[in-house]
């Protein structure tokens, strides 16, 4: 035991907390966009392997990395589009169009990586691009910290500035409101003249955007290569993240965190003699008990809530009888 | 022609249309990425029927389709979509194996028999968890269930390397099934086994209870609407958890015939798949487990022709899903073709009342 916190309170494991995060960090601010319009958008795993691999695979046909990160971005909404077209203009359900959507990506990106790499399992062939990891001036020196916070990836940095980006665009700008207003009611913006259907195209594609840099980072940042079905469940883990952060970035920033210290937790105790296979289910069971937790929590405030308001109901109705 | 009639004709054409939609947009690609895209559509489309044996691949592929396309129909038509389908497939096969490899003295038959009502079982458990937190605290079905997923998969395979294994073969895998409980060889060559009359006869058997039987009559009624269904006096609560117990154990006994007529030890390090299959068959059959065969024997085709392409030409096999993806996405998509049938409908009432007014006058 003494040895498990032993392992834990190092700044490796902290660093590895981080790096663990990041692609978390992503899908739950994609998942929490998508929500916030009022559709559940499961369509986040397939979104990032498809980006993962389109970024991959430009950058080693043209070895431009902006370009290839530019496409693999531009992948991302596409998928977003996609989702659109099929819920919002067919109608298909949202669950199903998620399910199927996701297998088109499954599908889809190994198919591809035999057209492009001519192997089914990897891209390891192709010498794709990285992005660069950044050392922090100043808070690279101290102690600690600078071991902890320095030498990322420059997508850490970017997710960590993107749960504050979110949260300005969706509770401090005229488009946030509008998007969250979709979701909550959408006849409210039909009514003020809005397009509600544009609303939530724009915040399909908003979130496929912030799927995609999930993806890059997984290929291009995390690892240096494609492997089939390398998001292993990040996407949903994300969707998880959004429901226990209840909507709110921060509170998806500190779900994220919680899966990512899970996960690392997982990592150390492997090297040890718990078998791998059980400490692989933490962040899942953490997941689940975090569910249970929130949707509990939301209900019994909810039911408090309507308890309230029939008290103050009956209230008035007694003041106001003679 | 009357209503009825026209909405299932419409319902054939957009099916129809769907169909074409995906496969057109499959030869495109193989069009585009194929250096001999004729032989590789060749293969595609009739290298099921160019042998017996192959034709046996498309029904033993469309096994596991037809149980887990039937556990869907069941939790699809109440209306609460999930996925746990998938872990429940895989779990069951453990626990199944776990039975098959205990050493219990029994005949082969009813060994068999035994896997499988402890698959079925292991299974309904498993699908009640995510519903009854969603009952309990009204926690999210789908997320729930891809969590539970991973936690079984995780599980499974720590009892495979830890209990289950059999260190003296070769690669990772449990010990030897007993030979005499598989169940027996119908077309020489594949693994179609007399399992497919287990698979039929829970076809005729969820048909009886769908449209005969009170519990089916409430699944459906659920499903369609639960407000109305409350107000008149069907329990919410105990519906759903009839519905998931039954899907749960289906599904079980789908994965212990799978397990059982393909493999002869059990080595799955991976989700199967299955589960997700599932859900695309029950959307192909519009939910209805009388047509659960067809859709499975034709998803099955379209994925045993894209293996032997992929083994006849340089096209991947993984067209298959991309292609079957799209087919079920047009034809579940309400919206697809309305304005046709609207047309078709304002055509037909048109006409039929000037019948009315040629009969008056």
């Amino acid at each position: 035991m003494k040895d498990i916190i032993g392992a834990i309170f190092t700044t490796h494991f902290l660093f590895t907390v981080l790096r663990l995060t990041t692609p978390l960090i992503f899908a739950a601010l994609s998942a929490l966009i998508a929500r916030a319009a009022g559709i559940r958008n499961i369509t986040i795993e397939g979104t990032m392997l498809m980006t993962a691999l389109t970024g991959v695979l430009v950058s080693a046909y043209t070895r431009s990395l902006p370009f290839a990160v530019a496409c693999a971005l531009l992948a991302g909404v596409l998928m977003g589009f996609l989702l659109a077209y099929f819920h919002l203009k067919l109608d298909t359900d949202i669950l199903l169009s998620g399910i199927a959507i996701n297998m088109v990506a499954n599908g889809g990106t190994v198919f591809l990586l035999y057209v492009f790499a001519g192997d089914k399992g990897s891209s390891e062939r192709l010498t794709s691009q990285v992005l660069p990891t950044v050392e922090l001036p100043l808070i690279r020196d101290i102690p600690v910290l600078g071991e902890v916070l320095s030498g990322h990836n420059v997508l850490t940095y970017v997710a960590f500035g993107s749960v504050f980006l979110v949260w300005f665009l969706m509770f401090k700008t005229p488009v946030g409101l509008r998007i969250r207003a979709v979701g909550e009611y959408p006849e409210a913006i039909e009514s003020v003249g809005k397009n509600a259907t544009a609303i939530k195209l724009f915040a399909l594609a908003l979130s496929g955007f912030f799927a995609a840099l999930g993806g890059i980072f997984l290929s291009m940042g995390y690892m240096n290569f494609f492997v089939k079905n390398m998001a292993a469940g990040r996407g949903f883990i994300g969707v998880a993240a959004d429901y226990m952060g209840g909507g709110n970035p921060f509170g998806a920033l500190a779900a994220s965190l919680l899966f990512g210290i899970a996960d690392a937790c997982a990592n150390t105790m492997q090297t040890m003699s718990i078998p791998a296979e059980l400490v692989l289910c933490i962040p899942y069971a953490v997941t689940i008990l975090g569910l249970v937790f929130y949707a509990a929590e939301t209900k019994r405030l909810r039911c408090r809530q309507k308890k309230k308001a029939l008290q103050s109901l009956r209230a008035g109705g007694e003041a106001g009888e003679p | 022609m009357s209503n009825r009639q026209l909405n299932l004709l419409f319902k054939v054409i957009k099916t129809m249309m769907s169909v074409f939609i995906a496969l057109t947009m499959a030869f495109v690609v193989i069009l585009l990425v194929s250096e001999q895209p004729w032989a590789a559509i060749k293969g595609f489309i009739g290298g099921p029927f160019t042998s017996l044996r192959r034709f046996g691949l498309v029904l033993e592929n469309a096994l596991p389709l037809l149980f887990t396309g039937l556990g869907c129909c069941l939790i699809f038509s109440m209306g609460c979509g999930q996925i746990i389908t998938e872990g429940a497939f895989y779990f069951a096969a453990v626990i199944s194996t776990m039975v098959a490899i205990s050493g219990l003295p029994l005949p082969g038959p009813v060994l068999f028999a035994a896997a499988c009502l402890a698959a079925a079982l292991a299974a309904a458990v498993v699908c009640l968890v995510p519903m009854v937190f969603y009952i309990r605290w009204e926690a999210n079905l789908f997320v729930v269930g891809m969590m539970l997923n991973y936690i079984l998969l995780n599980l499974g395979t720590y009892l495979l390397n830890y209990h289950l294994i059999d260190p003296s073969f070769g690669y990772p895998a449990s010990y030897l099934f007993p030979p005499e409980m598989k169940p027996t060889v119908l077309i020489r060559g594949t693994y179609v086994t007399t399992a497919v009359f287990l698979g039929l006869a829970l076809v005729v058997l969820l048909y009886l209870f769908f449209y005969r039987t009170r519990w089916g009559y409430n699944i459906r009624l659920v499903g369609s609407n639960p407000n109305f269904a409350r107000y008149s006096g069907v329990s919410l609560t105990a519906t759903y958890l009839i519905g998931q117990l039954l899907c749960g154990a289906v599904i079980g006994v789908g994965s212990a015939c799978e397990l059982f007529s393909r493999y002869d030890r059990f080595n799955w390090y991976a989700l199967p798949g299955y589960g997700w299959d599932g859900i695309l068959i029950a959307t192909l059959a519009s939910f209805r487990p009388q047509f659960v065969p067809l859709a499975a024997l034709f998803l099955s085709y379209i994925r045993t022709g894209a293996d032997l392409m992929s083994r006849q030409s340089d096209v991947a096999a993984e067209l298959a899903p991309v292609v079957q993806s799209f087919m079920v996405l047009f034809i579940a998509a309400n919206a697809f073709l309305k304005g046709t049938q609207q047309k078709l409908r304002v055509k037909q009432s048109r006409q039929r009342k000037r019948a009315g007014k040629g009969e008056e006058g």
